[in-house]
């Protein structure tokens, strides 16, 4: 009994523990398991009077009992019926061993098969294919019914159990078939009997038949057989290896050694309640913090939430017995970084799990140039950490306060043709998942050089924190470097003329469109000697705060024109920001501010902000993590797309020759500029207010299958970023840029979704609302990531988060949408 | 414990771990250490709101006026948006008296 709570409790321990009696057995059992109960059934049928047609006619033959029957109660009741009768009977040479819950065995004669449970619609595809190729099978995920006639011309019906749910059920044998065939009644009993492997051989002979319903409801089930699909022994509580191989023990190996495999099993699940058991007194111990009513707002202010049960762990330990905890219970808990993502992925309001506490820079490998860290590391500090190494991160994305965790389970990115998105420099990792307690996923030191492409690794490095909560992770680094970084302004024309030429020549390059003008401004870098010394002149870009009198000055001339437009309009803030001195991206929320959605007057200000990048050409030099970054200005709104556009080899050639003979027609462009050409005929012929810049960025592929530049190495990304501005505190205001803000995307993605296959960014991508909207969105994103890839990471997250304690209604929304 | 005079003692170790959750996305604490989306908060005790040298402070923020200091702060970080309405600071605020106190104690200890 005390197993039986043990698995009511802990399903995936159970998984593991079934496993282990499945994969050993084998060609002769099935083992089942469901919500509500569990039974495996292996019989061993030593009747000499068997038709042994097939292969194993000398050794005792096997059957194959399956049983589905609703109710656990009644299941149990039956199990003390069978061992009465057991002890009557133990003389029979019909043996058979029934593993209740992989908790007992007891012999009993074949003749009287009772019940257990089970709730597979594959199994019992897989049965009825095998058992009785005549009957149609439904289709997948539809239920399989099988007339009691059918059943009847196959199998001689020996018994019959009506046994409501929870009640006792008869096992009266020989009495008459009077099962009912009706669906989602109470009785859903199914016996079928066989021996050996090969199911066909041993029909009507052995195989005993019960009840016409098949159930397909959507329990799981594991299934070992002969063909089984694989299921192996992957489950285990932190093992999480695939064990498919273990699949092909000889039956001989399976009867010789069942016995231990059982007293394994059941050593095993007792260990496993035990320490179930513990488990809330465990946590208890933990150090680890809960705060009820907790409030918490992204960092651009668009998305708040009051969350019921905020966590924090200081520990790893506790952070493991949170998911264990919270897995048992089935109380969500998602896990939040620094709640940086403008479209608040991390934010669930029922439970959330801050890793802002686990945030130590564990070990730099300096041979080997990897750090590994924990989940809550801001990049920042990891940058400091690996300074004293002369290492830094391959990229960085525009700020650095981002925790590693979140950094890369969104999959953010920097720039540069052929510098992949920070997920693809994850090397390995630890996830703690809610089924299968922590796993290990990655490439295992000491064997860098074996190239297994691990599916579930591809899918756990952009695991949008649903596959489990990353408790270690590995980055691989490359030595640090300065940059000289080059702002320069151009125009739309050049761009087409000279990308092909930039994309190669700068190893980050990132263009900033100027909306409505026909400014675009590029800033580019390359790595510079790092022993020279930073000493060259100039502006460079944003200066995100003024520091020096040299900066102060810079600052007055480049802010010029756009004080004049606010001179104009505002006369009085005009006066106070001249005197102030303020800095570009106050200026231009203060300039928004006046109409920030009136199209007209946000031309005027692209305009000035044009000018103010004009003022700004130059050039400076300092570390990339310097360099890289970027400010972002106010509170904003941001969608950014990602979207395949060749290889730098593939298109290049012939592009560039077409420049340098000054063609340019679309026909020679890459589908980056094409993009732009596009989207900024949207938005003139729109009418939308859109504000500066339109950011564009590159990326070369991610093996991650969850990356919006999901792709070959080689193979080229662009990335696409519009922007509004929040430059009101009034919620009615706010308001109305959010809706506005909306319909611009809504506008960018159908006119431009289907034909460049656009994904947006993870951090920014929104659950539609209107319903409509969201299948097709859903149905976007399938065509996007490719239907394999997606059905992939669905199943994963399934497997490893069956209760959803990891989602939030946005990742609930995009894949498990009905 | 409505005001910093009846407040409970704060702890400077548990002020440390509520800044690193909740407040080093946008600020860092130690003079010299340069803004990030908030004002570096280096000399922060005594000093006007809104006047932090090379930072771009609210209207609001600014106009303000008020001395930061344990009885201001305390009140403050209560409700961030009801005391200074109109602040750019993207922050819900502290509930427990405690967890204010020992935010201040850590402020205190390293913003000097």
């Amino acid at each position: 009994m005390m197993m039986m709570m043990f698995y009511r409790r802990q399903p995936s321990r159970r998984a593991f523990v079934e496993s282990i009696i499945a994969t050993t057995t084998i060609t002769t059992s099935i083992t089942t398991r469901a919500r509500d109960g569990v039974a495996g059934l292996v019989l061993n049928n030593n009747n000499n009077n068997n038709n042994n047609d097939n292969d194993n006619t000398k050794s005792s033959t096997s059957g194959i009992l399956l049983i589905n029957r609703r109710g656990i109660a009644g299941h149990s009741n039956n199990n003390r019926q069978q061992q009465q009768q057991n002890q009557q009977q133990n003389n029979s040479q019909n043996q058979m061993e029934t593993y209740v819950g992989g908790n007992r065995a007891r012999v009993i004669p074949s003749h009287q098969l009772t019940l257990a449970q089970t709730t597979n619609p594959l199994l019992y595809r897989k049965l009825i294919r095998k058992l009785m190729p005549g009957v149609p099978l439904s289709k997948p995920g539809e239920r399989q019914t099988v007339a009691l006639e059918d059943f009847m011309k196959e199998f001689q019906v020996l018994h019959v159990n009506r046994g409501a749910a929870g009640g006792m059920s008869s096992s009266s044998p020989s009495s008459s078939a009077t099962a009912r065939g009706g669906r989602g009644g109470d009785e859903r009993d199914l016996l079928v009997m066989s021996k050996g492997a090969k199911l066909v051989g041993a029909r009507k002979r052995t195989a005993r038949f019960f009840s016409p319903t098949f159930d397909g409801s959507s329990n799981s089930t594991s299934v070992e057989g002969g063909n089984s699909d694989g299921r192996g022994g992957g489950g285990g509580g932190g093992g999480g290896g695939e064990g498919g191989d273990r699949q092909h023990h000889s039956k001989s190996m399976w009867q010789k050694y069942r016995f231990y495999a059982f007293m394994l099993g059941c050593a095993l699940s007792f260990y496993a309640y035990r320490e179930s058991v513990k488990e809330t007194e465990n946590l208890e111990k933990q150090n680890y913090t809960t705060e009820k009513e907790y409030e918490i707002e992204n960092w651009s202010g668009t998305k708040k939430v009051v969350v019921d049960t905020f966590t924090q762990p200081e520990t790893t330990e506790a952070l493991e017995a949170i998911v264990r905890h919270a897995s048992l219970r089935g109380k969500k808990i998602r896990p939040v970084g620094a709640a940086l993502s403008p479209n608040g992925v991390a934010f669930e309001k029922e439970g959330m799990v801050s890793l802002a506490l686990l945030d130590k820079v564990l070990h730099v490998d300096e041979e080997k140039k990897q750090v590994t860290v924990q989940p809550g590391a801001r990049v920042s500090d990891v940058t400091e950490a690996l300074r004293k190494y002369n290492l830094t991160l391959q990229n960085y994305a525009s700020i650095r306060e981002q925790q590693i965790g979140g950094f890369t389970q969104v999959g953010a990115h920097g720039t540069g043709a052929k510098i992949p998105p920070v997920d693809a420099t994850v090397v390995r990792m630890k996830l703690i998942t809610p089924s299968r307690g922590v796993i290990e996923l990655g490439v295992k030191e000491g064997e860098e050089d074996k190239k297994v492409i691990d599916p579930t690794f591809e899918a756990a490095k952009v695991g949008l924190g649903s596959l489990g909560v990353a408790s270690e992770i590995t980055l691989q680094c490359v030595d640090a470097y300065q940059l000289k970084e080059d702002t320069f302004t151009t125009t739309p024309e050049r761009i087409e003329k000279n990308h092909e030429t930039w994309i190669r020549s700068y190893k980050h390059v990132r263009y900033m469109w100027i909306p409505h003008t026909d400014c675009v401004v590029v800033v580019g870098s390359n790595p510079i000697d790092s022993k020279k010394k930073k000493s060259l002149p100039g502006f460079g870009t944003v200066l995100s705060y003024l520091t020096t009198p040299n900066e102060r000055k810079q600052n007055k001339y480049r802010t010029k024109p756009m004080i004049d437009l606010l001179k104009k309009l505002d006369k009085e803030s005009a006066k106070k920001a001249e005197q102030e001195n303020v800095g570009f991206g106050e200026l231009r929320d203060l300039l928004l501010r006046i109409d920030p959605l009136n199209v007209d007057h946000v031309k005027k200000v692209n305009a000035a902000e044009a000018e103010f990048w004009k003022r700004s050409h130059g050039t400076r030099v300092d570390w990339s993590d310097q360099i890289l970054g970027f400010d972002c200005g106010g509170q904003q709104h941001v969608l950014e797309v990602a979207f395949p556009c060749g290889t730098l080899e593939e298109k290049g050639e012939n592009l560039v020759s077409s420049a340098n003979a000054g063609v340019s027609h679309p026909s020679s462009l890459r589908k980056d500029l094409l993009f732009m050409r596009d989207l900024r005929k949207m938005i003139a012929e729109n009418n939308i207010p859109a504000h500066a810049p339109i950011e564009q960025r590159w990326t070369s592929g991610s093996s991650s299958i969850m990356s919006p530049s999901h792709g070959e190495k080689d193979s080229l990304h662009s990335w696409v970023g519009i922007i509004m501005y929040l430059p009101t505190q009034v919620e009615a205001e706010r308001e109305e840029i959010t809706a506005r803000f909306t319909e611009y995307g809504e506008q960018m993605r159908d006119a431009l979704g289907d034909e460049y296959l656009l994904k947006t960014h993870w951090a920014k991508i929104e659950l539609e609302k209107n319903m409509v909207r969201r299948s097709k969105q859903v149905e976007r994103l399938k065509t996007a990531y490719g239907k394999e890839n997606f059905r992939a990471f669905r199943d994963l997250r399934r497997k490893f988060d069956p209760k959803g304690v990891l989602m939030n209604e946005l990742i609930e929304g995009l894949f498990e949408s009905k | 414990m409505a005001s910093f005079a009846e407040a409970p003692a704060g702890d400077v170790a548990k002020g440390a771990k509520i800044f690193k959750t909740k407040c080093a996305q946008c600020h860092v604490a130690e003079p010299g250490g340069g803004h990030k989306q908030g004002p570096n908060l280096g000399g922060l005790f005594g000093r006007v709101s809104g006047t932090t040298e090379g930072f771009s402070y609210s209207a609001a923020n600014k106009n303000k006026g008020v001395k930061w200091d344990e009885t201001t702060l305390y009140d403050y970080l209560l409700n961030p948006k009801k005391y200074i309405p109109g602040t750019k600071m993207v922050f819900a605020g502290l509930k427990k008296p405690q967890d204010r106190a020992d935010l201040i104690a850590y402020l205190k200890d390293s913003t000097k």
